[in-house]
């Protein structure tokens, strides 16, 4: 049986943010600023998923709620619009215990497609991106090694 | 270039050895070139599930690199199936090792150590960001293992296989 293919959604408008949770573990250092950026690793996955910021407002979630229960995580967005651009689909896959989640489909694998993600996300949860410090301690004190 | 000689999977004691540690028996002096170089061989050992990896390395000074890396290897090897909350599965150790494999042919003395990165299919990404360069190297789980490489003052980009390990060595000592 062949994989599912998804359709990109023109109902989901190129400015709506998409939330994406990223492990600590995929924060890493920049040499040059000695802040975190977000790895492009954080983008690699074909079926990458993502929960759409107006399906999740509609059920009276926020940005809050993609986090809850995920103390070793933190929160970046991209917009539909971003993801399009590199010729990825952005289409709705609601999950019974998540309804606003979605996916941004396709292949990621070549070209900096999952570099380009990367810098056009902007962060969430922090709202602005911490010192590589700050994410080190957080490591530490959840216990995981870096 | 210090020689990080194998990376091997071997069998061993079961007593959980941290990636501080080193394996003793294996810290001498060469006896063949000890009196032109001094060149030791050291092995580190850091526990994966009932196995362990080694690394030995051989070198007169042991490049700052090597236990950074160790240690940031170490801290992806053990992730639990889920761990980034979207299916992650575990880090395959065959990539584990084929990564170490490139590092060996690619680093030297002054190379800064990379992020070691997990990635979501069970593989992982070497990285890099200085000097206004970036170059990531991906051993993906079920593909050929690449890099990338972008200057962000010029926008020049590269990409190719990993295995061009001429290529990567030059590319890394541009942003060394």
């Amino acid at each position: 049986m062949s994989p599912p293919v998804f359709q990109d959604n023109a109902s989901i408008s190129d400015e709506e943010r998409l939330f994406r949770r990223v492990h600590l573990l995929l924060l890493v250092r920049d040499d040059d600023t000695e802040s975190v950026r977000v790895s492009s690793g954080a983008f690699k996955d074909k079926e990458l998923s993502v929960n759409i910021e107006s399906t999740l407002a509609a059920a009276g979630g926020s940005a809050e709620t993609c986090l809850r229960n995920y103390k070793t995580h933190v929160l970046i967005s991209i917009t539909a619009g971003n993801a399009r651009q590199l010729d990825q689909a952005v289409c709705r896959d609601p999950l019974p215990e998540d309804h606003s989640h979605g996916l941004v489909y396709g292949s990621k694998s070549k070209s900096g497609v999952s570099e380009r993600l990367r810098t056009a996300a902007a962060w969430v949860i922090p709202p602005i991106a911490p010192s590589f410090e700050v994410i080190d301690s957080e490591r530490r004190k959840l216990g995981i090694k870096s | 270039m210090a020689a990080l000689a194998l990376p091997l999977s071997v069998n061993w004691p079961t007593k959980a050895l941290t990636e501080s540690q080193y394996d003793t028996r294996r810290d001498y002096t060469i006896a063949t070139s000890a009196a032109f170089t001094n060149r030791r061989e050291k092995a580190f050992v850091f526990p994966s599930g009932e196995s362990a990896y080694q690394f030995v390395v051989t070198a007169s000074r042991l490049p700052s690199w090597i236990e950074k890396t160790i240690s940031a290897y170490s801290g992806i090897q053990n992730l639990n199936e889920n761990w980034d909350s979207y299916g992650g599965k575990k880090i395959n150790h065959d990539l584990i090792r084929s990564s170490l494999s490139i590092l060996a042919q690619v680093m030297e003395d002054s190379s800064p150590a990379p992020a070691v990165v997990p990635l979501g299919d069970g593989g992982l990404q070497l990285e890099w960001h200085r000097k206004q360069q970036d170059l990531e190297v991906v051993f993906p789980a079920d593909d050929t293992p690449q890099f990338f490489y972008q200057n962000r003052s010029t926008g020049v980009e590269q990409e190719g296989f990993a295995c061009d390990v001429l290529n990567l060595a030059q590319l890394l000592r541009k942003i060394a």
